[in-house]
């Protein structure tokens, strides 16, 4: 999206890779922070980045 | 949170400060890891202690006492730094009474080895006794005042949740 790699990424965002690939494959969720700082750096919003679960899916 | 002495200590035992925790992913890994480290050493330890106390009676007290008594310090640390950061863990809803109980039976025949171990050579010897009775009356103690501090807690969350589910604020509207 921003023409950044995982690693570039990691990097920019003071995480591992391996975060950066757990957050992608949905394996983690971060906090607040992190998720800002990811959003940021993807020019995106944390809302676009993270698909929030409707009370359907939940149930 | 103002350091205290007792939270420099943890953090400098921890080594909080390590630039691997500022990785928020690795830190909860990390967390868990030693939360099944610190679970796992807590069965593991009591239960070598206490097939060391059967098989070897009395000459095996000089070394599973002061292991079994640095079991307690660490895990009652643990739960003190947590109550520090306001996690109570001793609020009975938050307890896991059957993994409390199997817990119960190691400990109880751990000490029930420890009894049987000093009445087979007391022989004149009383400091055994008196540890054996000291850990019973410890025992007996921190059950009445468990017992005592969850029927105030049990008391205080069903009067906290009676007024969370009759505040009108609370409600979905």
């Amino acid at each position: 999206m921003a023409g950044l790699t995982q690693a570039d990424l990691a990097d920019q965002a003071g995480v591992s890779r391996q975060t950066v690939v757990s957050i992608e494959a949905g394996d983690y969720a971060p906090s607040v922070y992190l998720a800002l700082s990811i959003a940021a750096l993807l020019g995106n919003t944390v809302e676009e980045l993270f698909a929030v679960p409707t009370l359907e899916e939940d149930s | 949170m103002t350091p205290t002495l007792f939270t420099r200590f943890a953090s400098w035992v921890g080594d909080f400060g390590h630039p691997f925790y500022d990785d928020e992913r690795q830190r909860d890994v990390w967390n868990e890891a030693s939360a099944f480290g610190l679970q796992f050493l807590l069965w593991m330890i009591p239960v070598a202690c206490t097939v060391m106390i059967w098989l070897g009676r009395k000459p095996a007290i000089p070394y599973v006492l002061p292991t079994m008594s640095i079991v307690g310090l660490g895990s009652g640390m643990a739960v003190a730094y947590a109550k520090l950061l306001s996690v109570d863990l001793s609020r009975p809803h938050q307890l896991n009474f059957k993994r409390g109980a199997y817990f119960a039976i190691v400990y109880i025949a751990f000490i029930v080895g420890y009894l049987r171990a000093i009445w087979r050579g007391l022989d004149g010897h009383r400091s055994g006794f008196a540890v054996g009775v000291g850990i019973a009356a410890g025992i007996a103690v921190a059950a009445v005042l468990l017992a005592r501090n969850w029927t105030r807690m049990d008391a205080d969350f069903a009067e906290e949740r009676a007024r969370r589910d009759g505040s009108p604020d609370d409600q979905v509207k």
